[in-house]
């Protein structure tokens, strides 16, 4: 009896390390879904595509109406033509590649849950 | 445009019946012979059809009806028309409409088709409307612009952007130039500089593989 007590407080006990350790790893793992992300923005009928500097995938940029409508409008008023290209910084995270819409022609989608920054510089240099 | 086989000893499922028997009444529509109820039940008159049609081509009909095979092809073959009966959209703010055309770092996966806004629209291909689409997945867009899916007999999937689908457009067996398919809406309001109204045409083979519609849409 006292042998499968000390048994079942033992598996307690590693089941609640073990538990704390998945908390810890969801928050860092969110923590790091929501990092800054700098890299190039293209907005036009058809397009909405974040390139993160340094790299070769192009992803589909969401986000919340409000946040989306908010950096379409702010970006063409910055173009002097559609699909120009111009440097951001976004807080936000990967989301998987979209199985059909324009979404499903990139690489994966972006859902940006911050607009930091805006600019016609190059910031990826 | 068929899910499963219909015929004799086949799944029988309603909504694959349905289509089968609209377009075997549709193919005996000039004749004298008596018109099939469209009830989704495979019975006897049903099959009795589904064999005359099929004697015309074959020597020993087998009463089936399959996904992408001979009878399907013969009954509602593959054809196509301009959806709006306007030119290809060319050069505007936002690009040109013809098919590998640049957007940004991409290029154009489909032809616009110039529309004007409410104006009809027809089906571009012959086929069964699967279903509604979206072409955007999220956003504004995704709220105001959407079109329909269709298929045809062969399997090709083409999908229609930019326009108001037609009430109850789902299902339902569509004839390329002839079947309206829904209005042609606007993006002017979406689209500040310039954009010219136009119907988005993508074609893709069974398969997947993307297909240029100007070569087919004459």
């Amino acid at each position: 009896m006292k042998t499968s007590i000390k048994v079942i407080s033992i598996g307690v006990i590693i089941a609640m390390t073990q538990s704390c350790s998945i908390f810890k790893k969801i928050e860092n793992q969110a923590e790091d879904m929501t990092s800054m992300t700098k890299g190039n923005y293209m907005y036009g009928s058809e397009v909405s595509s974040f390139q993160p500097c340094d790299s070769e995938s192009e992803f589909w940029v969401v986000g919340d109406e409000g946040i989306t409508t908010e950096l379409q409008n702010d970006y063409l008023e910055m173009v002097n033509k559609p699909y120009e290209q111009v440097f951001v910084s976004f807080r936000g995270y990967q989301l998987e590649k979209a199985n059909e819409c324009f979404a499903a022609d990139y690489d994966g989608q972006f859902k940006v849950t911050e607009v930091i920054s805006l600019q016609k510089d190059d910031i990826c240099q | 445009m068929l899910r499963h086989a219909v015929g004799k000893n086949a799944t029988n499922h309603s909504s694959d019946v349905k289509v089968i028997q609209t377009l075997l009444n549709s193919n005996q529509r000039n004749s004298s012979k008596k018109l099939l109820t469209v009830d989704g039940l495979y019975g006897n008159n049903t099959a009795a059809v589904i064999e005359g049609f099929q004697s015309r081509f074959m020597r020993q009909p087998d009463g089936v009806i399959s996904p992408y095979k001979n009878t399907i092809k013969r009954l509602w073959p593959t054809a196509y028309s301009n959806p709006t009966g306007k030119g290809i959209r060319r050069m505007d703010p936002y690009g040109s409409g013809e098919y590998g055309a640049s957007r940004g770092r991409r290029t154009h996966d489909g032809v616009d088709y110039i529309a004007l806004a409410e104006q009809n629209v027809v089906a571009p291909i012959s086929g069964c409307v699967l279903r509604i689409s979206w072409p955007y997945a999220s956003g504004i867009d995704a709220n105001v612009l959407e079109g329909v899916e269709i298929e045809a007999s062969d399997g090709t999937r083409c999908w229609v952007w930019y326009i108001k689908p037609s009430v109850n457009i789902i299902n339902q067996v569509v004839k390329a130039g002839v079947s309206i398919i829904g209005r042609a809406k606007t993006l002017s309001n979406r689209y500040s500089k310039n954009i010219r109204d136009h119907v988005h045409v993508r074609l893709q083979t069974r398969f997947g593989s993307s297909v240029n519609p100007s070569t087919v849409i004459k």
